[in-house]
């Protein structure tokens, strides 16, 4: 009995150890005698040993934690997918983490619960990615979401960012209850909540013979899009994202997105996919891609393009998931993985340039000059969000809309193409602002610190180096996409 | 609820015990999961030292990431442990050693 907790034993030792950071955390803040120390950087150097710790139970012990798939009469469901995208999931909160140290100093952000609020939710993440049954994926999806929104407003002396924690709130409680409406119309009409059984009700469902399951269908449909930021429920993302201090936004464009992804390939490739969500995606994939291209022109802060960026973004990793093919689920993991690792990238300068309080596009005129490597590197990252050629960018574009055509999907993919060339726009526009523009105001930027170079060193190097061996990426993916299928 | 043990993915090594007990498990504990064990653990009481220097809290703070170090190796071991008695991982000592005394059904 007591080796069926062997099964979740990565989630349980990152609860406890989250329990454990949390007590500390309360008890040493609040103490006269240490004299209330600001205790992020401490917490946070737990959390991270936490998180790698996690990553390590989960990678070593893979073919043990497959026993009990039985157990919690399948909740859970433990395949190469769940583990390719907990441990990406895991590597994302680690590389957000990192960037924490500090920017919580330098922005006077010394509320150690931050940390806290992000193991939270990774825990959540967790069992989402693995969870095989509407009910297991609705309690593992509401913790998540209230950590998210409590984190949008952790900066309590910032409008800004109470600002961003209530629209969050608001325009986020909306959509789970439409997905648990649509869990709910599912289970009325078909008796079932676990997805084995939904598969074999619903293959060969195809149209709007059941009026109670097609509702069903697309309101969980939409409530996954919400929480993706997909067009056109995107609308909340821009704000939340530009209020929330820098690492929680590099949080909320990454992890979720590893998550919800995850789950909703459960759902619908292997529960209940067919025409109805298949237009769907296909619509959301196409207005997505064409708004993320269009509105971050007309930005001129330097947070607001990259969360346009990641709305189209999304549009690009739904493209492969529009599919239904191995080919199409094998392109989404490939864009997924490039995508959080540019948007660490990405999300780490933002935060060191945060520090010298620069916030719009115009104040990057001097970066070049005085910061010339941190220039090249956003430079890097910029023109792989583009998808030029050799970076990553590209291998995760190329290979998402070669799925697209591999599946019939002619529309998709010029659309893609063309999509992509108009983002280019705004990227190669900060790059410009970078190297070629007379600064507005000369800025002294500041050394970046140890974390956030090591962290950079890491992704960039990825991203510049990858295309020369991308064969180990591209079988892992496609093992990882073949096991989703069985 | 279903507390029988089947895996999805079926043990490559021989099986020693399908579901052995808890006390069985970490009393099978060999040198490399007590390395482990004592691996995290003092990689973990390091960091929460180092990381307690700047707020001032280094003693608070090496036996808060003892004590997560101390699960999690603990952990660790265990894993590893209960792996190797039901033949996911390599266990050569452990078919040679139960093989003397029979094997436990």
């Amino acid at each position: 009995m007591f080796n069926l907790f062997l099964a979740v034993s990565p989630e349980i030792f990152i609860i406890n150890a989250t329990s454990i950071l949390l007590i500390h955390g309360v008890v040493f803040s609040t103490s006269k005698k240490y004299d209330y120390p600001p205790l992020v950087s401490n917490v946070g150097w737990l959390g991270l040993l936490s998180v790698l710790i996690t990553l390590l139970l989960l990678a070593a012990g893979a073919p043990l934690l497959t026993i009990a798939h039985l157990f919690w009469n399948n909740f859970f469901r433990r395949d190469n997918f769940t583990y390719f995208c907990q441990i990406l999931l895991l590597l994302s909160t680690a590389g957000t983490i990192s960037m924490c140290f500090d920017s919580s100093e330098q922005e006077r952000f010394d509320a150690f619960e931050f940390i806290v609020l992000i193991l939270l939710p990774t825990r959540s993440m967790l069992f989402m990615i693995s969870a095989h049954d509407s009910i297991a994926m609705y309690l593992a999806i509401e913790p998540q979401s209230l950590c998210f929104y409590v984190i949008a407003a952790s900066k309590r002396k910032s409008e800004f960012s109470t600002e961003a924690g209530s629209k969050y709130l608001i325009l986020g409680a909306f959509p789970s209850g439409i997905l648990l409406f649509g869990c709910s119309m599912i289970y009325g009409s078909t008796g079932a909540t676990h997805f084995d059984q939904l598969a074999k009700i619903l293959t060969g469902y195809e149209g709007a013979r059941s009026s109670g399951i097609f509702m069903g269908i697309l309101s969980i449909a939409v409530g996954f899009l919400f929480k993706i930021t997909a067009v056109p429920f995107h609308m909340w993302a821009p704000d939340i994202y530009e209020g929330s201090p820098t690492p929680v936004t590099a949080f909320l464009s990454i992890a979720p997105k590893i998550s919800i992804s995850a789950n909703i390939s459960r759902v619908s490739i292997y529960g209940s996919y067919g025409a109805t969500l298949q237009q769907i995606f296909f619509f959301c994939s196409i207005a997505s891609m064409i708004l993320g291209a269009l509105a971050a022109m007309a930005q001129t802060k330097v947070k607001r393009p990259l969360a346009h960026s990641s709305i189209g973004h999304v549009g690009y990793i739904r493209t492969g998931f529009s599919c239904g093919t191995i080919e199409g689920i094998q392109s989404l993991l490939i864009g997924i993985f490039i995508y959080a690792l540019m948007t660490i990238d990405a999300f780490a300068i933002v935060s060191a340039l945060r520090q010298t309080r620069v916030k719009y596009i115009a104040d990057l005129g001097a970066l070049a000059k005085t910061n010339p490597i941190s220039a090249i590197t956003f430079s890097i990252t910029m023109f792989s969000y583009a998808g030029i050629p050799p970076l990553a960018g590209f291998c995760s574009k190329f290979y998402l809309f070669f799925a697209a055509l591999g599946c019939g999907a002619y529309f998709l993919a010029p659309v893609g193409v063309v999509t992509s060339v108009i983002g280019r726009f705004y990227y190669i526009r900060l790059a410009k602002r970078m190297f070629f523009d007379t600064p507005r105001t000369w800025i002294l930027y500041e050394p970046m610190d140890r974390n956030k170079s090591l962290l950079l060193a890491m992704t960039s190097s990825f991203i510049t180096s990858s295309f020369l061996y991308p064969s180990p990426l591209f079988s892992v993916t496609h093992q990882m996409a073949l096991s989703s299928y069985l | 609820m279903n507390t029988d043990i089947t895996a999805s993915a079926k043990p490559e090594y021989p099986v020693i015990d399908r579901n052995p007990a808890f006390t069985k498990v970490a009393g099978n504990f060999n040198t490399l999961d007590y390395c482990r064990f004592i691996t995290l653990t003092g990689v973990s009481v390091t960091v929460g030292y180092l990381s307690g220097i700047k707020p001032g809290i280094k003693g608070a703070s090496m036996v808060t990431g003892g004590l997560i170090g101390m699960m999690g190796g603990f952990m660790y071991a265990y894993q590893n442990s209960a792996g190797r008695l039901m033949g996911f991982f390599p266990n050569e000592g452990e078919v040679s050693r139960y093989q003397k005394r029979g094997f436990s059904s």
